[in-house]
């Protein structure tokens, strides 16, 4: 594709994403002035009023979860640019991204037999 | 109609494509129901089809619908949910013409059964030509104004109040000015003798705050002082964030501002850890032991702080009008309680001066068990007024008892449902209520439902952690093999439990205060059925405050409510060798008991019989004895089993009622005269789907002088933090809603 091809598509996909953000405040718009009520600022909470913010130290135990979220976040930003090689690289690709996730599975097994998924 | 949706439209005037908008929103109305959707399923006759659907939340929904009056309580809080939901929104009242402080109603109809078929067109036609309207006014009610606003303020500052430890009052600079409207109330924070010189250069290292509870600060909540610099000329709030109206925050003039920091424990010795040089901070600068050294702690003895959360009472996992306030440590439950007196009624004067009107007055005041209500008043008015010592049920009356036991069982289903998140439960469940409250219900076909919940996967095991004594637990650890045994409603089968498998609330003998050994030579538990229930006396006990158990001689064996004898009677069964060392679950119950895991003396009801405490007052009733009737128990004193005894009563009024056959009956609309002379008292007692309710009153010259009215849900709501303590809070809040509190009957 021609250099000129792509920066002809990008500046479509810019300008239909505007419009698109347009359309939307225009929509808004045509739905008329927001009225400014105190109700709409407090958290719903069963008809109660949220008494503060749930702003609170967490217990350290869900460090696990963090550390599970953190590998398997990780792995799928590694597979966006294995994805793209892919094709070229052919098999050795699949085998080398079957590595990874195997030592990854293999920790999500050992937070697993340490009742790392256990709620409580 | 100048003044309709002037609270619930969008300013603007119409236009085309507002007009369409506007017809397309009032195609599918979103109704949230106040109290809630239990109660508005009691006056429909058939579930809501597409025209209509109930919201969980009142971001979702454009019609607050009002079932029926709401006390003071209850209305401000409705009044909040009207104002978080988006509009254009509807109020629709069914009943009350105006409830302070919502607005006037949109759409007023009576409250009667099938209001909604009035009421939805009325709501849509609104909806179709308000929409949009010059006339909208912000909603901004009051008392609620005050108090949103100061959430408000406090959701603005964000104080963080993550940790004292190494808050430093430098204070240069400090300008008071704009601490308007901030009241620095740190009430568990405790300045007391402490000398807060904050218009010179200290530096108030306060290593010693003592925060005992984070989470119950109220007003100017949040301060995260953990890297709080205010020695520094210009504020330099790390991780503070004051909010827009605090750039400035100043200190100065706290004490003016009312900035008892009440808790704090600034008590003398604590000063000495007071580092007043400079930028010195000392070896315990931001030393989590400092700053995490007086929070709660949890179990494991971790330091942690609290949240407090509220649920309900516009709940769609809970009764209606049912708030539990809990306290968090993280997602676990470490306090829990019901609210009182949310719907609770005071007697009105109309009903003292004509008690004839008692039994139309309770089933109102009681609108979920309506008929069971109804029929106690009349009970206990026959019993006052014939002098009678005991009012028993007809076969008919037993069946419109049983009848309601179905529905009340459903609605509760519907309910649980919710709070499971089974959405299939609660469809099915609303079906069949729907078809039992027409006279419409198909016994197979709710047997086959009851079936299918029975087989639902995972629900077992999800269920029987939930809502279970945890101290209970415990003690099934150490001795008792309680083993999960079904009575599912067909008698006792002991025959071949060797050991001892009966369901003891974990008490051993030394916590007696009476031990009576009963001798039961060749007991035989296979035969239950027919317990021996002759010396019960509920009726005509004269000071009977609670149920009336003080005469019970309970000769059928160490199943029936041993727990809520103050008298307990060691009952050793012939056969049963293993029996006499095992430690009987008897207790005086109350207070002190209940946190060794005991149910309460005064439980009764299928939350009582899930625990194996054969408690029920039917047995007590001829109409149910010549029918061979048992009630139906379940061990476990969990969810699951409380879910188990409930579909096994169901099952089991479908067998009552099918027995009686066509004596079914109508209502029984029995005329008690009052004479104007004399005094005299009244009492019943009647199984209710929850419990057994029991209604004592004392008439003098015609008029009501004294009543008193004991519900089940007091009880169930007495023991809330015992099933919930120490959950993740999903299971807290299934084990909430598997123990059918009826608001209602919460009364204090």
């Amino acid at each position: 594709m021609a250099p000129l091809t792509q920066y002809l598509l990008l500046l479509g996909m810019g300008i239909t994403t505007a419009g698109l953000v347009w359309m939307l405040y225009l929509i808004k718009q045509s739905l008329g002035q927001t009225l400014d009520e105190p109700g709409k600022d407090i958290p719903a909470e069963s008809g109660n009023l949220a008494p503060k913010p749930a702003w609170l130290r967490y217990h350290v135990h869900y460090y696990g979860y963090a550390l599970l979220f953190l590998a398997f976040d990780m792995e799928m930003a590694y597979m966006y640019p294995w994805a793209v090689v892919y094709r070229e690289v052919g098999i050795l690709a699949l085998l080398d991204m079957g590595v990874f996730l195997m030592i990854l599975f293999l920790g999500l097994i050992y937070t697993w037999t340490q009742l790392g998924l256990k709620r409580q | 109609m100048e003044t309709t949706m002037r609270y619930g439209a969008r300013k603007g005037t119409m236009n085309f494509w507002r007009r369409w908008l506007a017809k397309a929103a009032s195609q599918e109305l979103v109704i949230f129901p106040v109290p809630g959707a239990d109660l508005l399923r009691m006056y429909q006759s058939e579930p809501l089809h597409r025209e209509a659907q109930l919201a969980d939340s009142p971001k979702e929904a454009n019609v607050l619908l009002v079932v029926g009056d709401l006390s003071a309580e209850l209305t401000e809080r409705a009044a909040t949910v009207y104002a978080q939901m988006p509009r254009p929104r509807v109020l629709v009242m069914a009943g009350p013409e105006y409830l302070d402080p919502l607005p006037h109603p949109d759409v007023h109809v009576a409250l009667e059964k099938d209001f909604l078929d009035t009421a939805m067109p009325a709501a849509r036609e609104c909806l179709r030509r308000y929409s949009w309207t010059e006339e909208a006014e912000p909603y901004r009610p009051e008392p609620l104004v005050s108090k949103i606003e100061e959430a408000g303020q406090q959701q603005g500052h964000m104080h963080g109040h993550g940790g004292h430890g190494s808050h430093d009052h430098g204070h240069e600079g400090h300008k008071d000015s704009e601490h308007t409207g901030d009241e620095h109330r740190h009430e568990e924070h405790n300045h007391s003798g402490l000398q807060h010189d904050e218009t010179d250069k200290h530096k108030h290292d306060h290593q010693a705050h003592q925060h005992d509870s984070h989470s119950e600060h109220e007003g100017h909540r949040h301060h995260d002082h953990g890297e709080h610099d205010h020695g520094h000329e210009g504020h330099q709030h790390k991780g503070h964030n004051h909010g827009e109206e605090h750039q400035e925050d100043d200190h100065s003039q706290h004490e003016e501002h009312g900035h008892s920091h009440e808790g704090h424990d600034h008590g003398g010795p604590q000063h000495g850890d007071h580092e007043h040089d400079g930028h010195d901070h000392g070896p315990g600068f931001m030393s989590m032991i400092a700053m995490t050294k007086d929070l709660p702690r949890s179990p494991d003895g971790l330091p942690m702080e609290w949240s407090d959360v509220q649920f309900g009472p516009f709940h769609p996992g809970l009764p209606g009008g049912l708030r539990l306030s809990m306290k968090l440590d993280g997602d676990t439950v470490v306090k829990a309680e019901a609210s009182q007196g949310l719907l609770g009624h005071n007697l009105p004067a109309s009903v003292l001066n004509d008690p004839a009107s008692l039994p139309e007055y309770l089933a109102a005041a009681h609108p979920m068990a309506p008929v069971t209500y109804r029929l106690l008043a009349q009970k206990a008015l026959v019993n006052f007024s014939g002098k009678t010592p005991n009012s028993t049920l007809t076969l008919s009356e037993a069946v419109l008892l049983e009848k309601e036991r179905i529905t009340s069982h459903l609605n509760w289903l519907a309910v649980f449902g919710t709070a499971l998140g089974s959405q299939w439960m609660r469809d099915q469940a609303v079906k069949h209520y729907h078809r039992f409250q027409d006279e419409a219900g198909d016994a197979s076909r709710l047997s086959e439902f009851i079936g299918r919940i029975k087989k639902m996967p995972y629900l077992k095991l999800k269920l029987s952690t939930a809502g279970k004594h945890r101290v209970e637990m415990e003690d099934h650890n150490q001795g008792h093999e309680h083993e999960a045994h079904d009575h599912s409603g067909h008698g006792h089968n002991h025959g071949d439990h060797a050991g001892d498998e009966h369901h003891h609330a974990g008490h051993s003998h030394e916590e007696h205060k009476e031990h009576e050994h009963h001798e039961h030579g060749g007991y035989d538990h296979s035969k239950h059925s027919g317990h021996d229930h002759s010396d019960h006396e509920y009726s005509g006990h004269g000071g009977n405050e609670g149920h009336g158990h003080e005469d019970h001689s309970h000769q059928q064996g160490s199943h029936s409510g041993h727990e809520e004898h103050d008298e307990h009677h060691h009952h050793e069964h012939g056969g049963h060798a293993g029996h006499e060392g095992h430690d009987h679950c008897h207790g005086s119950g109350g207070g002190k008991d209940q946190d060794s895991g005991q149910l309460p003396e005064d439980m009764t009801g299928p939350a009582a019989r899930a625990a194996g405490i054969e408690k029920d007052h039917r047995l007590e009733e001829p109409v149910y004895q010549q029918a061979g009737w048992t009630p139906v128990t379940a061990a476990g004193n969990n969810a699951w089993s409380r879910l188990m005894v409930r579909l096994d009563e169901m099952e089991q009024s479908l067998r009552f009622i099918a027995r009686a056959g066509n004596d079914s009956g109508g209502a029984s609309s029995q005329k008690i005269d009052i004479p104007s002379t004399g005094m005299g008292n009244g009492i019943a007692h009647i199984e209710s789907p929850r419990g057994t309710v029991s209604l004592k009153f004392h008439i003098h010259e015609g008029k009501l002088a004294h009543m008193q009215l004991n519900t089940p849900s007091e009880a169930l709501a007495g023991i809330i933090q015992h099933v919930t303590e120490q959950h993740e809070l999903a299971d807290a809040l299934t084990a909430a809603a598997s123990l059918d509190i009826s608001p209602w009957e919460i009364h204090h």
